[in-house]
């Protein structure tokens, strides 16, 4: 080993940098990092498996309109562990979008993306917003009723756009309408654009806070506490202590993976037909907010709200939480603002969830309207929840 | 020689045409793949409605019934009144999904956000704004034929 070693260090000079890793590896975090901040960790343990479970589902993959969805079944029922693989793959989008989140509420909470860290926020965003784009795209890969229709709900959208959405649109899906050429676009956007953004946004990410560690709650216009204060504070170094603990939340994090995806197998509904529209089509729950949201106003104004979402995002630290504190406290309008967009958020999706559907509530029958306003209806024998 | 890089109108110029080399050469690439990706244009289509399984026929509406096909004026709903066969695009004008025909209340219903049209086209509620298509509709030895309906 140690040969080896001297064979590269003879070459490629690689002392220094191993003395710098190591340096890396023992800086200590500041004394308030606890189990919350172990969530960007389980983020990449679980986009590592998005790869994985990706990678091998393409193997079998077929992206045309004729033979996708026979080769979803295919892997479904046919490849040995191919209903586990597409069933991790599928719960695995779902825990990256709550995990994001998650870890997108800490840091705001703690204020961490205040001043030096402005740059690492803005590029998290723009993950949040490529782990959106994987969703969608990924969305109507196995080409069923729901994905095809909810894809076609999702691109007409842009298109009511003044001036540039009807060409945008034609230029997304390939064409009028969504078929074979969105499939092939998708998929591409899918498996190779989206990953090559991902990974290099992840390690630029990674690198910041690395390189600048991970934020003080003191206020931005103190100096930042040096490895020997946090030291002195009763901070530990990253490795092993924080490495523990990460490594601790990653297990976590991939038992409840592996759980869900055995217990809660992935389906997939019938092929998709263009000529038929199945009732109650409904995008994944992250965009349930957006759909229902189209609902109430004009469709470039509800096409146009996620997008300024992730723009105020970006601004948050930069023009609109700007103050030099970072205790949640001491910031009260700006954590008002953000709970109280968080909910009425929260509320669209539930609205949404909710929609077109009937429901025991306390013994009354209700039919939520595409509104999702509740009204008294009589079951007859026979009905039952949708 | 020295060592500082030359200077001086003539390399101004030369500087000049080479960044312009190499911007129009980024744009050639970035052009070219574009118009790679732009959409082909679509083939004409039929004037007669074709279904999943090939051309659709009058026989194949029911009493009250409807059919929806594919032809050269995009998907279309057919449906069957007593007084014969009326022809509407069947594109909900909201956000594209395909409309069909509720034989029970007789309307026309889009099942994604619940826009409702009557069989003039006209909205008669939201979130839809804009009215669907009448076409002209009809039954040819070959199948069923529609075409724009002419105004007036």
């Amino acid at each position: 080993m140690q040969r080896l070693w001297d064979w590269f260090d003879e070459r490629l000079h690689l002392a220094p940098l191993w003395d710098v890793l190591q340096e890396n590896l023992r800086k200590p975090s500041p004394r308030h990092v606890n189990w919350l901040f172990t969530m960007g960790s389980a983020l990449l343990l679980l986009l590592g498996v998005q790869l994985l479970t990706g990678v091998l589902l393409m193997v079998y993959y077929k992206p045309s309109g004729r033979e996708a969805f026979a080769s979803v079944e295919a892997i479904m029922y046919e490849v040995p562990l191919g209903g586990l693989t597409r069933s991790a793959h599928n719960w695995g989008s779902h825990l990256i979008v709550i995990m994001a989140l998650l870890h997108m509420f800490r840091v705001f909470f703690y204020g961490g993306y205040k001043k030096p860290r402005e740059l690492t926020w803005i590029i998290g965003v723009g993950l949040l917003a490529v782990i959106l784009g994987f969703g969608f795209t990924g969305y109507l890969l196995p080409w069923d009723q729901v994905a095809y229709w909810g894809t076609v709900v999702a691109t007409e959208a842009p298109a009511s756009i003044p001036v540039v959405g009807p060409i945008t649109r034609e230029f997304m899906i390939g064409g009028n309408e969504v078929a074979d050429a969105t499939l092939g676009r998708f998929y591409v956007v899918h498996v190779f654009l989206l990953p090559l953004a991902l990974m290099g946004m992840v390690g630029l990410h990674l690198f910041l806070i690395r390189y600048q560690g991970i934020s003080s709650l003191r206020r931005t216009d103190e100096p930042e506490p040096t490895p020997a204060q946090n030291l002195a504070d009763g901070g530990k170094p990253f490795f092993p202590h924080h490495f523990l603990k990460d490594s601790a939340t990653i297990y976590v994090t991939l038992g409840v993976l592996v759980t869900l995806a055995l217990l809660y197998p992935a389906h997939i509904g019938t092929p998709a037909d263009p000529l038929s529209t199945p009732a109650g089509i409904k995008p994944e729950w992250y965009f349930l907010p957006a759909y229902q949201l189209l609902k109430y106003v004009p469709e470039v104004v509800g096409v146009n709200m996620p997008p300024l979402l992730l723009l105020i995002l970006v601004l948050m630290p930069l023009a609109i939480d700007t103050s030099p504190e970072r205790h949640p406290g001491r910031r009260p309008r700006v954590v008002t603002g953000w709970i109280v967009t968080s909910v009425l958020i929260l509320g669209l999706g539930i609205l949404g969830h909710l929609s077109e559907t009937t429901r025991m509530v306390l013994g009354t029958a209700y039919h939520f309207d595409v509104k999702g306003m509740p009204h008294v209806v009589e079951i007859t024998d026979g009905e039952g929840q949708d | 020689m020295s060592d500082s890089p030359p200077s001086g109108p003539t390399r101004r110029w030369v500087n000049a045409l080479l960044g312009l080399g190499v911007v129009g050469t980024i744009t050639g690439f970035a052009g070219s793949a574009f118009a790679y990706l732009w959409p082909a244009p679509g083939g004409a289509g039929s004037e007669f409605l074709v279904g999943k399984d090939g051309l659709l026929r009058a026989e194949d509406i029911g009493p009250d019934g409807s059919v929806v096909g594919r032809s050269r004026l995009g998907k279309i709903l057919v449906v069957r009144r007593r007084d014969g066969l009326v022809g509407l695009t069947a594109t909900c004008t909201h956000l594209g999904c395909t409309v069909a025909w509720n034989g029970a209340n007789g309307q026309v219903e889009c099942p994604c956000h619940g826009a409702r049209y009557n069989l003039h086209g006209e909205v008669l509620n939201g979130p839809a704004r804009e009215p669907l298509t009448i076409v002209s509709v009809t039954v040819e030895p070959d199948g069923i034929r529609v075409r724009p309906q002419l105004q007036g």
